[in-house]
């Protein structure tokens, strides 16, 4: 890899210890994937939680600490174990709130913003335009590389705040730009965008949605086309939401909405390719889709989920509406994820205390995510969610069994504890 | 302007008297500018203190209020008259704070996020290439069509709520793809400047008072 | 004597380990949530090494999916439960198990040059991972 001056004296010690352990890493990282040099880097956003990082993590970040690592870009940081709001509404495990907590030491003496959200592209760490990105978190880095243009992969936990230390980053995958172009094709049909979406059922549609694209793209870029030609900041978010629990890659190149797909022609680079593998998606797939993220039919619910990733302001208002004056069944547990940003704006605004009189609990800094479900919820829980990332990461042994639906399925729910799909029948 | 058969539904007062109010307006300040047609609104920010608007927008947004309306796109709203958390900390003139939590009840009930930031491009109202904004706030329009490619003009007080609700605005200045080129080149900008320099730069259309 | 055979990749973690292979086709993810850190079992729904253990074998799968925490739950299983595994072969690396295994210094490679690294290694073969010389020994279980 051909390195600058400023490169080799960051590896050499020049700028202490942390920066050289950074450099370190990011060599082998650039050379592992024939990277042949490194770039800038604008904007971090690091991971948090202790029940994915554990005590390695804790160690890692501390080390990184002790070695006088600073994180003076832009930054943010993923939801974490604990909700400093409500902190007697969960049974964390022994040793989580210690661990959890020395993570957020770190985070705090390295300099990045607490944040603990999974949606900061949209209310905390706004990248732009080709803006070079170390980002965690595949909904985020979906959204960024997708919607703003900013380059970044769906960098790994280790690498993003290394990168964010050296303050640059080999420049490889999606942070070149030669890489950014189509490899496949995917066309909806136009009567399915007819019936998508809409209110109480826009985040579920656009999720299946992405998940039956990035199904099909897997580990390519996909070209989109036949999209509306205006999508709200939610619905492309639930669409880029399959960049993790579906595709391994993290840019959709949606024609007419993503700016460096203009046009079909450039989407490709240019040119079409003749033979490029391409799919049509009808409301067939829809349907089949959200049948395939049902596990059970088991009418009773004891958990509802829905806010992952995590809800914007726009969205509690959204919710807090269809709950309107109904209560959450005995019984049954209603949790609603976002960050402590939006919680603070939904307070101001009286949605927090309209959405805790029905019985619901709106989150802060967390989401089933961050929490062991075998233990906290348990595995002969039924969970209904709107959630397909939620539904895709969190099944298997030992792990609560899920309902997929909308959002006025999953709020039924809560309210009667039955959940009765409506969706494509 | 040419009206799409949907514009004329709603300028006849099929969608209540607040949209068809609003539409009497827009259809005035298009025919203003020349617009050929009007557009979809994307997102809304709008003025909020009462410092700057006094009794009389007061009286306006609690008009539209009466008439039923409700914004109809992702909307935001700029500083006001008010800190909430340290009222004892400001000396706010006799009838401030009840004027100003009248206008926030307002909003309320439009449908708006109350925000009260002049900085909704960099949080909860985030704009994206190539959507139209009817957007108060000089620094955020600057941004959102600086930086991000979004297409809106510095949009007054009171266009801005009215094509919110509207759900419409006319097709003109930085909405029309048209009117999005330079007219003149300065030389100083440094590449490496921040997006946060950027917008202080805005479209480098400044003129001077002369 | 059992068969050995040698193939050829291209390195991405530098290291030589070896240990008993554990072979998929399908993309993975040594996410907590899906790999306990504490036991390396996998618990993922309808996967196909769902309930193996990952501790010490040589692990060979598609791809990366799932959540970029995958890294540092890779560092946690290798530095405080001693359950990662002891060299990974991918068909082509996904920087989220590169930046993990790099880190957390267990052998690993990708783009074996021979073919599909699960049509050439099978479960319960006994392979050796040599990462400085872009070098994979097999030998074939009797």
């Amino acid at each position: 890899m051909n390195l600058t001056d400023a490169d080799k004296r960051k590896l050499d010690g020049g700028e202490g210890p942390a920066v050289q352990h950074a450099m370190e890493h990011l060599l082998k990282m650039g050379e592992a994937f024939d990277a042949e040099e490194m770039v800038d880097l604008h904007t971090v956003h690091v991971f948090s939680d202790y029940r994915t990082v554990g005590d390695g993590g804790v160690n890692f970040y501390e080390n990184l600490v002790d070695l006088g690592g600073h994180i003076s870009l832009p930054s943010s940081c993923e939801p974490m174990s604990m909700d400093r709001n409500h902190n007697d509404q969960f049974d964390w495990p022994e040793g989580y709130e210690e661990g959890q907590q020395k993570i957020v030491d770190a985070l705090a003496t390295l300099g990045v913003q607490p944040t603990f959200s999974c949606t900061h592209y949209l209310n905390a760490n706004v990248p732009k335009f080709q803006s070079n990105m170390a980002w965690v978190e595949g909904n985020a880095t979906g959204f960024a590389n997708t919607v703003i243009g900013a380059r970044g992969n769906r960098e790994d936990a280790v690498t993003s705040p290394l990168a964010g230390i050296a303050r640059r980053i080999p420049k490889y995958g999606m942070l070149d730009p030669k890489n950014r172009t189509g490899d496949c094709l995917v066309e909806i049909d136009p009567n399915l965008i007819e019936r998508i979406g809409g209110d109480g059922r826009r985040t579920a549609d656009y999720e299946a949605l992405g998940a039956v694209i990035g199904d099909f793209a897997y580990d390519r870029i996909p070209v989109v086309t036949g999209l509306p030609d205006y999508m709200q900041n939610e619905e492309l978010k639930a669409l880029v939401t399959a960049c993790s629990p579906a595709m391994t890659t993290t840019l959709m190149l949606l024609v007419g909405i993503s700016p460096e797909a203009r046009t079909l022609e450039e989407a490709f680079g240019g040119k079409v390719p003749k033979d490029v593998d391409t799919i049509q998606v009808t409301e067939d797939d829809l349907r089949e889709m959200y049948g395939q993220l049902e596990q059970t039919t088991k009418e009773d619910v004891d958990i509802v989920i829905s806010g992952c990733p995590f809800k914007t302001l726009q969205e509690v208002q959204e919710l807090t509406e269809q709950l309107g004056e109904q209560k959450v069944a005995d019984g049954v547990k209603f949790y609603i994820f976002t960050d402590r940003i939006t919680f603070n704006m939904a307070k101001d605004m009286g949605l927090v205390e309209r959405i805790e009189a029905a019985g619901a609990l709106l989150t802060t800094d967390t989401c089933s995510w961050c929490m062991p479900v075998e233990t906290m919820f348990g595995p002969d829980k039924v969970i209904a969610s709107d959630s397909m990332k939620m539904r895709r990461l969190l099944a298997g042994d030992g792990k609560p069994t899920w309902r997929y639906g909308t959002l006025t399925d999953v709020v039924d729910a809560a309210v009667t504890g039955k959940f009765k799909p409506s969706r494509w029948n | 302007m040419r009206l799409s058969d949907s514009d004329k539904r709603k300028l006849d007062g099929e969608e209540g008297p607040a949209v068809r109010h609003a539409m009497e307006h827009l259809v005035k300040m298009g025919g203003a500018f020349e617009a050929e047609e009007m557009v979809d609104l994307h997102s809304c920010h709008l003025l909020s203190d009462y410092r700057t608007m006094g009794e009389g927008g007061l009286e306006f947004y609690e008009q539209l209020v009466e008439w039923g309306g409700i914004m109809r796109v992702p909307t935001t709203c700029d500083p006001m008259s008010m800190d909430m958390k340290n009222m004892d900390k400001f000396d706010w003139p006799e009838g401030y704070p009840e004027k100003q939590t009248r206008i926030s009840d307002a909003f309320r009930d439009l449908g708006v996020a109350l925000t009260f930031s002049c900085t909704p491009h960099l949080g909860h109202n985030v704009p994206k290439f190539g959507e139209n904004l009817a957007w108060v706030e000089g620094n955020a329009t600057g941004y959102a069509n600086s930086v991000l490619g979004a297409r809106g003009n510095r949009e007054d007080s009171i266009t801005a709520p009215l094509a919110g609700i509207a759900g419409r605005t006319p097709k003109f200045g930085l909405l029309d793809p048209e009117n999005r080129v330079g007219e003149c080149l300065s030389r100083s900008i440094r590449t490496s400047w921040s997006g946060w320099a950027a917008t202080a730069v805005g479209l480098a259309i400044f003129r001077h008072w002369e | 004597m059992s068969e050995t055979i040698t193939l050829h990749g291209h390195p991405v973690s530098r290291g030589v380990g070896e240990g008993e292979a554990l072979v998929c086709d399908k993309p993975l993810s040594f996410i907590a949530v899906g790999i306990s850190n504490e036991e390396g079992i996998v618990r993922i729904d309808k996967h196909p090494l769902n309930g193996q253990s990952i501790a010490g074998k040589v692990l060979i799968y598609d791809t990366d999916i799932f959540s970029t925490g995958g890294a540092l739950s890779m560092y946690t299983k290798k530095t405080i439960y001693k359950t990662a595994p002891a060299a990974v072969i991918w068909r082509k690396a996904h920087n989220i198990g590169a930046g993990g295994t790099i880190y957390a210094g267990v052998p690993s490679m990708d783009q074996i040059e021979e073919g599909l690294p699960w049509d050439l290694i099978s479960t319960g073969d006994w392979v050796k991972v040599d990462s400085e010389q872009g070098i994979v020994e097999v030998t074939k279980k009797s």
